[in-house]
């Protein structure tokens, strides 16, 4: 790609989504997929919530479709959606120069930051369900958090060492930008098809879904089912296909949350529900690990965590 | 010759509220290190943006000062042997010392005679000490929150690198995982290279070639003329806002303006709705017309300078545009069916698990609006009452519940929902106002509704606080019970209203009783003496006589505040001292006594003289009596007048020392002795009716701080 190329805006998403995965992939993340089950971000990706655990080293970069069911708007609201596409990195440990490249990789899709304001703003990030917390930043430009940078210090009630940086991009809110238009539906999604031609009717239907149509009594009972089926599998070493089932329960937490079938004190009771699961989850997947020897640690990084066992 | 020093610690950027707490910290660590390392200096200062803090030290001398010292050695008896020669113990200590053993002097001490050296401190070179120093103050900052980065450090946000000079040269340690060198980085934007400081002179100049305005006051003047630049053209100005100034000036090393516009039609949702949807999220400045009314622009300082505001402005304006939208969406659903309609929704929000629903809270802040106003404005009485249903309210409506940055709004948001739908303007205006006083510098509520309003607040928060448990120590404030303890005080006083809080606490625990919510610990009387001690304080009521006077009727400021000042006014007294000695001795005897020879004489105070053994006592007796009618007309006068009552029980002063000249208390005859001690216990019962005067120390006029 020539320095000229690379200064121009990219004209539709799936080339942001390119630029993206290109300036990762350069930068020696693994380039994974979406996970397969409904999450309502990035993070629950086992690719982010086990990985950030333990001594491993690790450099990931997907895209991940979040469902946040209580967001939707039946398409009306032009920057709300119940499902959006995050673009979520996570590199452990984190990098020295890790906002530099971060800024490097706006500047890749074409944003010129002489021209813009970008700040770092303040954020604490919390995730009560995963018992997860990091301290970090909303990233603006001019104005529009379109990143949320997080040094993580805690998954799933575990201190973290060495510290994962994540960085989750709001793709939609960048291309927009990009683009220069003022609605989601507008955007260009590839050279033929904008994202209304594409997604409108499926986000109408699961608003009517989400809000109207599911069915209280059944996700109620799916909660219990998964969650129930989460711990049988966790107790037998079933780490995955546990995590799974904590997934479930939490994407099922939102369902309900969303059709207002919650009354606020059960709503604690069921947070707190999910993050009993994500911590024995969490504690099963560290256990593993250990038992098979950290494979992802290079020589080097085992000699260090050989001594800072011996120190523990 | 003196040097100037620089520190500069390079972060990530640092959360803007940190900045400030964080540089005079760092001040104040240097000017105490500075101190106990005997380097002189010229001047101490502390500056930074959200990615530096730096110090820069004038004037530091190139040495340590240098400094004697007595060391205290062995005893002279084990330090030198029967000829006189130095023992091994005299060597020792001499070597020790870094003195000659002939030079070594002698002390004399209570426990006998021992060696002394006097030694000397040549003063290092500050070169060899500064890096310590420096790498300590690094290490010494403290933050609200901290966080990790890689290996052990932990810091606001991570350290980068670390700027140590001493005129030209790098003074040079480790801290935080950092070393120190001479490298630096300019502006995330304008300048992201590393540049070389290369002296502490130098710096500021550097960094403002490079987009940093390294001095933190110098930007908030910036920011202030470039909100005036930038409004003039719109005949308006930024709305003052020193909160929002004293942030942005933190957000940013470099603070330029970009004005921009919205569409007009949002202006008819309230001023605060829309002063917020700038303010709260997106840091932008309000701007208001000579009239005060909002203007359809906003000015966002941005960090940077130069190219790209046409291309900020309209990000800038796009992100305001949907906040603004959010805002009418929340607005004109909320409006729908008007505020009323609001209430039901109250049942879904819990206030706290035992104490039910802010339904159920509603109807009893009704209940105790209604109850309160009937002494103190009983006018107002069908008004509070209205407004206490409705105060709540807003908690269910979109804007409050699911707009985030306006739930700050809540009671304002209210207020206007409640004017839409037609309410009374007393209503509307006790809504608005009834959580005020948050905080110490805001004023009470202006009208009398509102304060009624906000009394029935705070004094169902603590009652059901205490009825759930909660414990409010040391920084912990659960559910801000102590401040709304403050709140009720305050208005109190400011109001000159005569309530007795704890009265009314107890009358509105038969309201929670009979909803059937249990009972709770027994900590508010202590908890409220406390707000009323501390706003006692502050008013320059000394520690005494706050004690002495929440020892009885602590329920009502207004009252104990009057006697709390006629006591202090009166303590000054020769008079008084002498009254307190008799008084004291009284207190004594009556306490040492078996409580069951003490029982007040209990009346008809008619009895003639004759029914006492002794003159003095049928003095002391008639004296109290007299004393005790007088004290209770001027308590029941309206206002109290203490200083009045006070007067009368100086008069005792002689009946009570001719009493104690004349007669034994503790004889044998249980008979005796206890009209005696019944006598005593008068005096005390009416000395009581004031103050526990007990709590007085014996030294009059003393403020202890």
């Amino acid at each position: 790609m020539s320095a000229l190329k690379k200064a121009e805006p990219p004209r539709t998403f799936q080339e942001t989504l390119l630029r993206l995965e290109q300036f990762w992939s350069d930068r020696g993340c693994a380039l994974l997929q979406p996970y397969s089950s409904e999450v309502g971000a990035g993070t629950f990706n086992p690719a982010t919530f086990f990985r950030v655990l333990g001594p491993e080293p690790w450099k990931a970069a997907y895209v991940e479709p979040s469902r946040r069911p209580k967001d939707g708007r039946y398409g009306k609201n032009p920057n709300r959606l119940q499902l959006f596409y995050q673009y979520q990195v996570v590199l452990k440990p984190s990098p020295e120069d890790v906002l530099d490249v971060y800024l490097d990789s706006l500047r890749h899709i074409g944003i010129d930051l002489q021209k813009h304001d970008v700040r770092f703003v303040e954020d604490d990030w919390e995730s009560p369900t995963l018992g997860a917390w990091g301290l970090g930043w909303e990233v603006w430009l001019d104005g529009q958090e379109i990143t949320q940078f997080t040094y993580f210090q805690q998954a799933g009630g575990y201190d973290l060492e060495p510290i994962t940086a994540e960085i989750t991009y709001g793709i939609e809110r960048i291309a927009c930008y990009l683009q220069g238009v003022d609605r989601i539906m507008d955007l260009q999604w590839s050279k033929d098809h904008k994202w209304e031609d594409l997604f409108m009717q499926s986000e109408v239907e699961w608003c009517a879904y989400n809000f109207e149509h599911s069915d209280p009594a059944l996700l109620f009972d799916l909660f219990e089912k998964f969650e129930r089926e989460a711990y049988r599998l966790l107790k037998v070493g079933l780490v995955l296909p546990g995590y799974d089932h904590v997934i479930k329960c939490s994407h099922v937490f939102n369902l309900l949350d969303a059709r207002g079938a919650i009354s606020v004190t059960e709503r604690v009771g069921m947070i707190a529900r999910v993050r009993k699961m994500a911590r024995a989850a969490a504690g099963a997947y560290l256990k593993q690990r250990e038992a098979l020897g950290y494979p992802l640690l290079r020589d080097s990084e085992r000699a260090g965590e050989v001594a800072v066992a011996a120190r523990a | 010759m003196p040097e100037s020093v620089l520190l500069e610690i390079g972060c990530e950027e640092l959360p803007a509220g940190f900045i400030a707490p964080a540089l005079e910290e760092l001040a104040q660590l240097a000017r105490d290190g500075l101190a106990g390392a005997r380097l002189a200096f010229e001047t101490v200062r502390a500056t930074g943006t959200p990615r530096r803090l730096a110090l820069i030290v004038e004037g530091l001398a190139d040495r340590q000062e240098d400094r004697e010292r007595e060391v205290t050695g062995p005893a002279v008896r084990v330090a030198y042997d029967a000829a006189g020669k130095p023992t091994p113990a005299a060597q020792g200590f001499a070597k020790g010392a870094g003195v000659a053993v002939e030079a070594l002097e002698r002390v004399t001490t209570p426990k006998g005679e021992y060696l002394l050296a006097r030694v000397r401190d040549v003063g290092r070179p500050a070169v060899e000490v500064l890096p310590g120093l420096l790498g300590s103050w690094v290490q010494g900052l403290h933050f609200p929150k901290t966080m990790h980065w890689n290996g052990p450090a932990r810091f606001a946000r991570p350290v980068r690198w670390i700027v140590a000079l001493r005129g030209g040269s790098v003074l040079p340690f480790e801290a935080l995982g950092v070393a120190s060198g001479k490298r630096t980085r300019g502006h995330r934007t304008i300048a992201p290279d590393w540049l070389e400081i290369s002296r502490p002179s130098t710096y500021e100049a550097s960094l403002r070639d490079r987009g940093v305005m390294i001095d933190v006051d110098a930007r908030r003047k910036a920011i202030v003329d470039e909100l005036k630049r930038a409004t003039g053209p719109l005949r308006g100005r930024a709305v003052e806002d020193p909160e929002l100034l004293d942030e942005v000036a933190n957000l940013t090393e470099w603070p330029e303006a970009v004005v921009g516009s919205f569409d007009p039609a949002y202006l008819k949702l309230p001023r605060q709705v829309v002063v917020t949807a700038m303010r709260a999220h997106q840091r932008y400045f309000a701007v208001e017309g000579e009239d005060r009314s909002i203007l359809p622009h906003f000015v966002m300082i941005r960090s940077g300078r130069g190219g790209g505001a046409e291309e900020i402005r309209r990000g800038a304006e796009i992100v305001l545009r949907a906040r603004l939208e959010d805002a009418r969406f929340y607005w004109e659903n909320d409006l729908k069916g008007g505020i009323e309609s609001r209430l039901p929704g109250l049942k879904g929000i819990v206030w706290h698990e035992r104490l039910g629903t802010v339904y159920d809270r509603a109807q009893r802040l009704a209940e105790l609006a209604q109850e309160l106003a009937r002494p103190l404005a009983p006018k107002a009485k069908e008004a509070v009452s209205r407004a206490a249903l409705l105060c709540k309210a807003d908690l269910a409506s979109e804007m409050v519940r699911s707009g985030k940055e306006f739930a700050s709004l809540q009671g304002i948001i209210g207020a206007e929902y409640a004017a839409a739908s037609g309410e009374s303007p007393a209503v509307v205006q006790a809504i608005r106002e009834h959580y005020l006083p948050e905080g110490p510098s805001d004023p009470i509520p202006s009208t009398t509704e509102g304060r009624l309003l906000s009394l029935a607040d705070k004094i169902e928060a603590i009652v059901g606080g205490f009825r759930a448990g909660l414990e409010v120590t040391g920084s912990q404030d659960p559910y801000g019970l102590r401040r709304s303890g403050n709140g009720i005080v305050r208005i109190l006083l400011e109001s000159g209203w005569r309530l007795d809080v704890l009265d009314a606490a107890r009358w509105l625990e038969g309201v929670f009783d009979r909803a059937g919510i249990s009972k709770g610990g027994d900590g508010l009387p202590e908890f409220w003496k406390q707000r009323v001690e501390s706003a006692l304080l502050d008013l320059g009521v000394t520690r005494e006589a706050a004690a002495a006077v929440l020892a009885v009727r602590p329920g009502n400021p207004v009252d104990v505040l009057a006697r709390a000042k006629a006591i202090d006014q009166i303590r000054q007294s020769e008079d008084f001292e002498g009254l307190m000695i008799g008084y004291r001795r009284a207190a004594n005897i009556l306490r040492s006594a078996p409580a069951e020879d003490v029982s007040s004489s209990k009346q008809p105070l008619a009895e003639r003289a004759e029914a006492f053994g002794e003159r003095a006592e049928a003095d002391l007796h008639l004296e109290t009596k007299m004393a005790r009618q007088a004290v209770e007309t001027y308590l029941q006068a309206n206002p109290s007048d203490y200083s009045a009552a006070l007067r009368h029980l100086l008069g005792l002063r002689s009946a009570i020392d001719r009493f104690f000249e004349a007669v034994m208390v503790m004889v044998d005859d249980p008979a005796v002795r206890r009209r005696r001690l019944g006598l005593l216990e008068d005096v005390r019962q009416t000395f009581l009716r004031m103050a526990d005067f007990s709590a007085l120390p014996s030294a009059p006029g003393q403020k202890s701080v």
